[in-house]
Formats: structure tokens, sequence, C-alpha cells
């Protein structure tokens, strides 16, 4: 009977110590550390792209030239207290919003270099059937642009941090802001005191 | 088997201590060898990954440097919490057996460190992020009237990012921070933040601040000609003393035992600091200390000792109580639970020792061209020769010069004139 036991205790000490993997759905919200995690990223990016799509800028710049806007992602400059990866709910939107059939997006300067290197490649070695030339890259419309700030409080253990999230969508042609999405953010943070 | 147990756990420290004080004479790359082939228990893990790090960061793996004190930073965060069963076991055993989250001002001076690395990784954003984790690390540590964690270069490596980054109303509050620190542990402002001071209340027309300053200081702000650029060495020099153990064992003859009690302590610092001689052209200056790290280390343990000396205290009761009671039931398991008792008294000497033992700085302008790289005085690593060896700078630049003794690399983030607004 002993024995038994302890076959069970072991077998059961050596399942706690293995590594467990649950999936889980992408929208459940798990917080872990107080930090920013996916599901701010989410949230900023549910907020924004409702904002984006509601708001006048598109029907305005439609009616006027006849076309979809073209946009840019230019620099989303984090400036919280956090290592924040913007890329998240800036693909986000650019998804959204290339999915909406209502906006276009241009490479940003990164991406731009990359294929004008394929295309001077193309050039020297692709077919003149499938060659593409320079010069006919689409020009942008409106660059987004925006930030991260955030304010974080702190008595000993216990933290309030608050997060805005700016984005700006600003026309090349003039430098008019054309539209203002905002996100904020408050978590009350309270660290363990004691651990096992 | 405990005695023996404990002690193979003790073995890497007297290794990271050998290590750390070889460090000027090996190198950090013969170290960072050297320390890579030793196990780590996950006790001394953050402590690990500290040092590793740090050596990371002055042979130049910036990224690498990064990613380890990254992890440092989460096991530390996660290990502020008190242990139930790392207490009940120092407070029985041994202070080793908990695991290692280090002191008050290297909480700060990794992130000090991580935003040097970021900086020198041309990512002055993820700089600032460091920053402003140091600014609520030293919030959480401040105690009323008391300076334990609160370091000048913490803010003013502050105050340079935001200038960099043309956030001068930031700037000048973390420099005043910088000041204000330093004035209160009674120590001479160096050059390059009285400079800044000055330059910055100039600029954001803080009249009486700037009389203030010109007149305490006895010196005026800078004129900068338009056609020259600034630079600004941090330099690392020497490294940080490592804790020793300090014990006594007595034989008490009321309970019939051999007593024992260890307990960490510095050793008294050999350190003189040698400034960085610089030569740009004619133009001579030398480094001014901007944080004694080896005060810093000896005020951290000085704040840490009530603590240590209760917990001792309260180890040497339970030791006797469980020496008493082994003798009760056998006089030989009592001899032989009291050599355990002295086997395992062992003090914490774990710090984060390859730190420089202080952080220097200086600040000036020069004109454009192109400088030799400026090299550290040590003798060190002389196989090893920096890959970049010459330094161009431009009209407007701002060029950060990240020297280190004991390496003879240097490394530099240069912010091009386009990018900021002359002050």
């Amino acid at each position: 009977m002993k024995v038994y036991w302890a076959i069970i205790l072991s077998s059961f000490l050596m399942v706690g110590c293995g590594t467990q993997v649950t999936r889980m759905d992408v929208n459940e919200t798990i917080d872990l550390s107080g930090n920013w995690n996916d599901t701010d990223s989410r949230l900023v990016a549910e907020e924004m792209i409702t904002d984006v799509l509601s708001r006048p800028w598109i029907s305005n710049f439609v009616s006027k030239k006849s076309h979809a806007p073209a946009v840019i992602v230019g620099t989303v400059r984090n400036l919280s207290h956090e290592h924040i990866n913007v890329k998240t709910f800036v693909a986000d939107m650019e998804r959204a919003l290339i999915n909406s059939g209502r906006v276009e997006f241009v490479a940003s300067s990164s991406e731009r270099s990359e294929v004008r290197e394929e295309r001077k490649d193309q050039d020297l070695n692709s077919s003149e059937k499938t060659r593409n030339e320079a010069g006919k890259e689409l020009g942008a419309d409106f660059m987004l642009k925006g930030q991260i700030n955030t304010i974080v409080d702190v008595d000993g253990k216990e933290q309030v941090r608050y997060y805005q999230v700016d984005l700006t969508l600003i026309s090349m042609a003039d430098n008019r802001k054309v539209w203002l999405g905002q996100k904020k953010i408050k978590k009350l943070v309270e660290n363990a005191k004691v651990r096992y | 088997m405990l005695p023996c147990f404990l002690q193979a756990c003790a073995m890497p420290q007297a290794k990271v201590n050998f290590l750390a004080e070889g460090l000027e004479h090996s190198g950090p790359e013969a170290t960072l060898l050297a320390l890579q082939e030793s196990d780590v228990s996950d006790r001394d893990r953050a402590q690990y990954l500290l040092n590793i790090g740090l050596l990371k960061s002055i042979t130049g793996d910036f990224s690498g440097g990064t990613e380890d004190l990254q992890t440092a930073k989460e096991i530390i965060n996660a290990l502020q919490a008190v242990s139930v069963s790392e207490s009940l076991g120092a407070a029985t055993i041994n202070e080793t057996l908990r695991s290692y989250n280090s002191s008050a001002s290297e909480r700060v001076l990794l992130h000090e460190l991580m935003s040097i690395n970021y900086l020198m990784q041309n990512d002055l954003d993820a700089a600032r992020v460091e920053v402003l984790q140091a600014a609520v690390v030293m919030d959480e540590l401040a105690i009323a009237d008391e300076l334990v964690g609160q370091l000048a270069s913490s803010h003013y490596i502050a105050g340079l990012i935001y200038e960099l980054g043309d956030e001068l109303d930031n700037a000048m509050i973390s420099y005043r921070k910088a000041e204000g620190i330093m004035t209160a542990r009674n120590l001479s402002i160096p050059a390059a933040l009285k400079l800044s001071l000055l330059s910055l209340s100039q600029y954001l027309g803080f009249d009486e601040e700037y009389e203030k300053y010109n007149q305490r200081f006895d010196l005026a702000a800078a004129v900068l000609d338009p056609d020259s650029a600034e630079i600004i060495v941090l330099y690392f020099d020497g490294v940080v003393t490592s804790k020793e153990e300090r014990s006594l064992s007595v034989w008490a003859p009321s309970l019939e035992q051999v007593v024992s009690l260890a307990v960490p302590a510095y050793p008294e610092s050999n350190y003189v600091e040698k400034p960085l001689a610089l030569n740009f052209s004619g133009l001579h200056d030398i480094t001014e200390t901007l944080e004694d790290v080896e005060a810093l280390m000896r005020e951290d343990l000085a704040g840490d000792f009530a603590l240590i000396y209760s917990v001792a205290l309260a180890r040497v009761i339970a030791k006797v109580e469980m020496v008493k009671s082994a003798s009760q039931q056998n006089g030989s398991l009592g001899l032989l639970m009291n050599l355990a008792t002295l086997l395992t008294e062992s003090a914490d000497i774990r710090s984060w020792n390859m730190l420089p033992s202080s952080i220097q700085v200086a600040r000036f302008s020069v004109s454009q061209g192109a400088y030799p790289l400026p090299a550290a005085h040590s003798s060190v690593s002389k196989d090893i020769k920096s890959e970049k060896t010459e330094l161009t700078v431009k009209a407007g630049d701002k060029v950060v010069l990240f020297v280190s003794s004991v390496s003879h690399r240097t490394f530099y983030y240069t912010l091009s004139s386009g990018r900021k607004q002359n002050i």
C-alpha cells in the first residue's frame, strides 16, 4: 500500500514539474505581470479601427479625389515605461483598413528599400514581360503617426499604470491632421509581497 | 550530506569573486568565457546574468547583453516578494539559500546599463524606456531623507537621453535631480553636469536658476560654435570590490557546543580613481566621477545590516536548539549536528561584482572632423584591438562615447545635427 501511494505521489510531482501548454482563444484576457500585453494591443487596435473607419476623412477624400486614400505608416513612438511592440496593433489596423476596401496602404520606408532592391534585380534578371519598372510607385496621401505615453504612480508594491495611445493621420499634401485616434488604458498592479 | 550539498553551491560564488577580482588583468572577453563555462544554480541566476550582461556590453555585444540583462530584470522583479521557504532556510541554515535578487543600487544600475546598451544600439526610444523604469525603481526604493537606491548617474543618463530626444524640460528635471543627489552625498559636481545645468537653464529661460548655478559653480554656459560637435563620455572605471565573509566561531561552555556566525562585509576599498584622459586634437580633458559605485555598494549593505543581523541571530538560536535536541537523543548525534551547523554557516557574499568602481563623465565640444577614439588607460586585452579606431563628427552632432577601463574597445552613439535643437 505504501509503495502504491509513493508511486502516485511521485507521478503527481513529476507531472507538476513538466511543461504544460494550454491552447486558448486569442481574445481571452490573461494578465500575468501587469505589463502591456496582447489584450492591450487588441483593445487599442479595436478602438482605433472602429474610430478611423467611422470618421469622415475617407469620404471627404474620396469625394474630392475620386479614389481611395493611400496611407503610409510612419513612426509610432514608444514613450512609455515598457518595451512595447507597437507593430502588433498597427498591423491590425492596416489589415482592417485594407480589408475594408476603403483605404490602401503603401509600403513604409523600411519596407520600400527591400522592394526597390528587388525591382533593380528584376531590371537585370527578369523577362521584359514580367519586369516592373521603377518610378511607378503609389504615393501616399496620408501618413499614420503616433505615440504611446504612460504615467506610472508607485507606492511600495502597488502601481497604477495609465497608458495613452495617440494615433494621427496627417495629410501629405498640406500637413492637415485629418483624424486623431486615442485609447486610454488604466491598470492597478499589486505585486505579491510573499511567495512560497 | 547537507553541508556537502551546500558546499557545492558555494563553489561557483568563490569562482565568480575570483573572476571579478581578475577582470582588470584578464579582460572582459576571457572573463566572459570563463563565467559562461561555470554551472549556475537557479538561486544565483540573476547574479550570473547581471555579470554576463555587463561583460557582453563592454565587449560590444549590446544585443546579447540586453537580452541577459532583461532576463535578469524579470527574475529580480519576480523575486521582490519575500519567499517563505527561502526565509526559513536563511533563518535555519544560511543566507545563501535565498535567491539572489540584487541590492537597491544594483536594481537601478541594471536599468542604467540597459539604457546605455540601447543607446549604443541606436535605439533612443528603448533607452528612454529604461530611464523611465529606473525612475520607477528609484520611486519604489525612496525613503524619506534617505538616499539608498537614489543614483545621480541614473538621473544624469536620463537627462542625457531626454536631451538627445529633444525633451529639454525633462532633461532639466533629471539633471537637477542628479545634482541634488550629489549635493546630498557631499560629492563634487562634475563639470559635465554643471555645464548641462547651465546650458539648459539658460536655454529654457530659467534666469534665476541660471544665475544660481552661475554663482555656485563660478562658471558660465558654454557658447557653442555652430561648426562644432558635442562629445559626452561615459566611462566605467575599475571593478567594484567583492563582498567577503566575516565569521566567528566560539565554544560556548554554558551551551556545550561551538556557536558560529557568518555575515557579509566589504573589505576596505583599494580603488584609486583613475580618470580617462581625453585628447581631441589638442583639446585635453579628463572624466570626473559621477557615481561612486564602491560607496553605493557599501551603503546598500549597511542598509540591509539590521535584517542580516536579525536573521543571523535567529539562525544562531535555531542551530543551538537543533544541536541541543540532537544531543539529548544521542551525544554523538549532537556532535555531528554541531559540526553540520558549523559547516553550513556561510555568509551571502553574492553581488553584481563586475560593476565598475566608479562611473565617470566628461562633456566638451570639438570642431567637426575625424579624431582617434579614446582608449582606456588599462593595460588589459592588448591583443584585442578596437574595430573602430576613428570617430568622425560633423557640425552640430552629439556623440556619446562609452568606454570601460577593463576593455580596449570604445563604442559610440551619434545623434546627427539634423535631428536635434542646438542648446
